[in-house]
């Protein structure tokens, strides 16, 4: 059954890379679409309605959606694929790992520049940053990796992220694509450290993609590294798979539409910003900030906002929050700004106030909600609580379906399913692999990524 | 046997004795001095690593003052302003700043983001006791420098400083406080309203930035790595040569602010020199019964001892060399397309130049490495299939452009279509180097010939020139390493003198050869490679 889902998602992911991975043919065939917008911008408020009288929450769900594909103009990448050659990756694994690296960069075109860094007990950069045209060059550097060593994890990014800064400019996707099996064993090795290195390296545009391979890696660290660089990340079990998810990536980097995006909300008076949802954002007084390093064609990126809107008088209108989002249109490369605002009125009518609720910013909120949970979760079973985790997930489900059925959610229901079976995998042989999936599928949820 | 003989015997025996154990001694303490030497000498050597390391690591700090001087110039009262200025910081990220009566004004008490009360909180240690540059007990003028400084008492190194504060102005050091996982670091400036600034260097980015300006793993020379404050290796490096235990490592403070990390070498064995060492003892036994063999003995060593040196050196640079070179051609070749310069422009004649001669110093690279990989036993060939004179015509079309501004046409008259498996790295190398040779040694001859032929599994390719031609005597000199017919350094005439000895190991690699054979004007060279079908 497992297995079966397993292959139905692969196959997803495939049909999904071939779509985004423009052929030459493809790309001639569509009209370039120049003129259209990267991004949209959208508000919403779960309540635009509020009983007045009466302190009220609401969530504020602002949505930016990239514009669809245009293969013509693609997007030139700048990426350093830094991988994992320590004595876990001996026999099967280096051999998929350089298949797929050598399929990766046959599918790249001279615009694009590439990096191959190698870490084990120490670091080497295989090839230097170079013209992705040079492929029997890098080619043969990838046929000279084999494994054995330890795990200098932190270096090997460190290394990848210094190629991908050479030819750092804005108009090209910057990224370092980290696969790794094992634990870091050679510098610093906590999720908080490897955090924050991606944190920093957002800040200059580089984002971190990070694959781990098989069941030995360690899927906190590697998950954060990904959430805070706003990368993707992927929970390959089989070797087997890995020439796809490459594929996956470099699909979905050259689909970027928009970089460098910064959006900024500044409350109304009356209106208390109390947390953000999902992906990591600041709060201070009334101003919220977060950024996404990139936004995907087709891509829809929320940020949900829950507010606490102090009472108001019957038909008074009040602003939640002016809006400003400011983005690099990856193909002008220029600089482009976004506004909007939401506002909820108070009414004394409740059965409207009820009416007027928007489904989709609930669905939104449930979703976030609940994986917030699943994560709470995933740290009770850490300190050995697995009953109370089992009830946690239970409680998540019947709070899922409750909702499902309320707003007609069928995705809310699927969610249902994955809290039941997660509550029942929690001990036993199979809680490894079983974390590491929770572990992708919460970074997948809150960050809202492609994969 | 005569009379004599018995009695002679002893005495000779005795003077024999003395004097071969005299000898042995001498020859004994020379070998240990040299030893002693030897160990001294490796352990300057590694010395020497660490203070190169170290003076690209005093330049990370160095570059980041102006910035951080930048930000905190006419600090903005308004919270928010001064947090605009943070967000868009890479390698800083928070800020605290105390007025004059050492309250913590910003991040404002009243609003405060939960990473800002989380910094508040770890730079405690920093601004508990009250926030001051001051200088490091330890290390006086490195970088922080002393309110208040005479001049008389300068700085040792003021160069380090920034142009515009001299150090009786200075009003900035560096801190480095313990937290959590270690040592953090941090810079901290006096105003003039009497606010004090301290803004911390994110660790994490901080460390990385150290790892990013060392050596990577497969650089040459013994094992180094970087450890933190509490001696935990954090990086590692080097390790193609082994270290000799016996030898304790360099070791060696970063500078201020991070001197709590340590950089350690471990030291290469005298294995060369400790050979010289014995070859000294043996040598003073031999001088006396030998003299002349040993003159002729020490001069070969003494070659041989400077030619590995050479290949040593001449290895580490090109290795550092091939990183920038790959820079260079790669934006040469990028602004080539990007310009789209009609051919006669001159703008295009001079990119055109730096193209070609970027990617001449690439092949002399590429040799360069060959030979040092072959040395170690480590050179490699992956056959696939590729028809040769696609490969030829490539090579030939790369030197175009330096073949013509030297006068020289070349020829080509190829018959070796059809696929065959084989090296083309190796071959392009192989055929680059000779017509590299027709350049800068027979351009006189004003023509190059490339011809290549199949002969069942063989691959024939000849390239003959009309220059001076070598004389028959010199045919297998020419293929020794770092041997050129004319030493002079003549006009265009530049080279490593290792070349053939390449092309020829190719070859033979590649089960052929290279060889010089007889042609009626200037010199034809052979290559023949199996090349199987």
């Amino acid at each position: 059954m497992l297995r079966i889902k397993h292959l139905t998602t692969l196959t997803t992911l495939a049909a999904l890379a071939t779509l985004l991975l423009p052929g030459p043919a493809r790309a001639r065939s569509l009209a370039d679409g120049a003129g259209v917008a990267p991004l949209s911008l959208s508000t919403r408020l779960s309540a635009p309605l509020l009983p007045a009288g009466q302190l009220g929450t609401a969530y504020l769900k602002v949505e930016l959606a990239g514009a669809p594909l245009q293969l013509a103009t693609r997007p030139p990448v700048n990426v350093a694929l830094v991988i994992d050659k320590s004595g876990s990756m001996q026999g099967t694994k280096i051999e998929r790992a350089r298949e797929a690296a050598i399929q990766a960069i046959r599918k790249l075109g001279p615009q694009d520049i590439v990096s191959i860094v190698t870490y084990d007990t120490t670091v080497a950069v295989v090839a230097p940053a170079t013209k992705a045209s040079d492929q029997e060059t890098l080619i043969r550097a990838i046929r000279g990796i084999h494994a054995g060593g330890d795990t200098a994890l932190f270096a090997g990014v460190t290394k990848g992220a210094a190629e991908v800064r050479k030819f750092l400019e804005r108009g090209r996707v910057n990224r370092v694509l980290l696969l790794s099996d094992g634990l870091a064993n050679v510098g610093p090795s906590s999720p908080a450290e490897l955090g924050a290195l991606g944190a920093s390296l957002v800040r200059e545009g580089i984002s971190v993609t990070t694959f781990g391979l098989g069941l030995g890696y360690n899927e906190d660290l590697m998950t954060e590294l990904a959430r805070q660089s706003d990368g993707n990340h992927a929970f390959i079990e089989d070797a087997a798979n890995l020439a796809q998810f490459f594929d996956l990536e470099l699909g979905t980097a050259v689909a970027v539409v928009a970089q460098d995006v910064q959006l900024r909300l500044d409350c109304g008076p009356g209106v208390r910003p109390v947390r953000v949802l999902g992906r990591p954002a600041e709060i201070i007084g009334q101003l919220v900030t977060t950024s996404m390093n990139q936004i995907y064609a087709a891509q829809r990126q929320h940020l949900l906002l829950e507010v606490e809107v102090s009472p108001g008088a019957q038909h008074e209108r009040r602003q939640v929050a002016a809006v400003s989002v400011t983005y690099g249109d990856l193909k002008t490369r220029t600089s482009e700004m976004l506004s909007g605002e939401a506002a909820v009125t108070f009414t004394n009518d409740r059965a409207a106030a009820e009416r007027a609720t928007d489904r989709s910013v609930m669905v939104s909120a449930v979703e976030l909600i609940a994986n917030e949970r699943n994560a709470l979760a995933v740290s009770l079973r850490d300190r050995g609580e697995v009953q109370r985790a089992r009830e946690v997930l239970r409680d998540n489900a019947a709070y899922l379906q409750s909702n499902s059925v309320q707003l007609d959610a069928p995705a809310l229901e699927m969610l249902r399913k994955e809290n039941e079976s997660d509550a029942e995998n929690l001990e036993g042989e199979g809680w490894n692999r079983q974390r590491k999936s929770m572990r992708k599928k919460q970074l997948k949820m809150d960050m809202q990524q492609m994969y | 046997m005569t009379p004599a003989a018995p009695r002679l015997f002893w005495p000779l025996a005795l003077v024999a004795l003395l004097g071969g154990g005299l000898l042995s001694f001498a020859g004994l303490r020379l070998s240990h001095e040299a030893a002693q030497r030897a160990r001294d000498e490796a352990g300057r050597a590694g010395e020497g690593q660490l203070d190169a390391l170290h003076a690209g690591l005093s330049g990370l700090f160095a570059d980041r003052v102006p910035v951080l001087l930048t930000l905190t110039d006419d600090l903005p009262g308004e919270p928010e302003a001064l947090r605009e200025r943070l967000r868009r910081g890479v390698w800083y990220r928070h800020a605290l700043v105390v007025d004059a009566r050492g309250t913590v004004v910003f991040p404002p008490p009243e609003a405060r983001s939960a990473a800002e009360a989380e910094f508040v909180e770890r730079a405690r240690p920093a601004w508990s006791r009250g926030l001051s540059p001051a200088p490091p007990a330890d290390a006086p003028g490195q970088a922080s420098g002393a309110p208040g400084a005479a001049a008389g008492g300068a700085p040792t190194r003021p160069d380090r400083d920034p142009p515009a504060e001299t150090a009786s102005l200075r009003s900035w050091s560096w801190q480095s406080w313990f937290w959590g996982p270690g040592v953090n670091v941090g810079f901290v400036r006096r105003l003039g309203d009497g606010r004090t600034v301290l803004v911390e260097l994110e660790r994490a980015r901080l460390l990385s930035d150290v790892i990013a300006r060392l050596p990577d793993g497969d650089a040459d020379g013994p094992p180094a790595r970087l450890t933190d404050e509490a001696g935990r290796a954090v990086y590692a490096w080097g390790g193609r040569r082994a270290a000799d235990p016996s030898l304790t490592p360099a070791r060696r403070g970063l500078p201020e602010p991070l001197s709590h990390w340590h950089l350690e070498q471990s030291l290469a064995p005298a294995t060369a020199d400790s050979t010289l060492g014995l070859w000294a003892g043996i040598g003073a036994a031999i001088v006396v019964l030998l003299g002349a063999l040993a003159h002729v003995h020490r001069e070969g060593a003494r070659a041989y001892r400077e030619a590995q040196q050479r290949v040593t050196f001449v290895n580490q640079v090109s290795h550092e060399l091939k990183t920038p070179l790959t820079n260079i051609r790669l934006y040469a070749e990028m602004l080539e397309e990007e310009l789209a310069l009609e051919p006669e422009d001159a703008a295009a004649r001079h990119l055109h130049v730096v193209v070609a001669e970027s990617q001449r110093l690439s092949r002399l690279i590429t040799n360069i490495l060959t030979f040092a990989r072959s040395q170690r036993h480590t050179l490699k060939l992956s056959p696939r299939p590729v028809s040769p004179d696609a490969v030829l015509r490539g090579v030939v079309e790369g030197f175009t452009p330096a073949l013509a501004a030297r006068g020289i046409t070349p020829a080509l008259r190829l018959d070796a279509a059809a696929t065959r498996a084989l090296d083309p790295d190796a071959l392009e190398q192989i055929v680059g180097n000779l017509v590299g040779n027709v350049e800068k040694y027979a351009a006189t001859g004003g023509r190059v010939d490339v011809e290549s032929r199949l002969e069942g599994d063989l691959l024939v390719v000849t390239v003959s020139d009309a220059g001076p031609g070598i004389p028959a005597a010199a045919r297998e000199r020419v293929f020794l390493p770092f041997e050129r017919l004319d030493d002079r350094l003549t006009e265009g005439a530049s080279g490593t003198g290792i070349g053939l000895t390449i092309a020829r190991q190719l070859a033979r690699l590649h089960g052929g050869d290279v060889r010089l054979v007889d042609a009626p004007v200037g010199a034809r060279f052979e290559v023949r490679l199996r090349a199987p079908a």
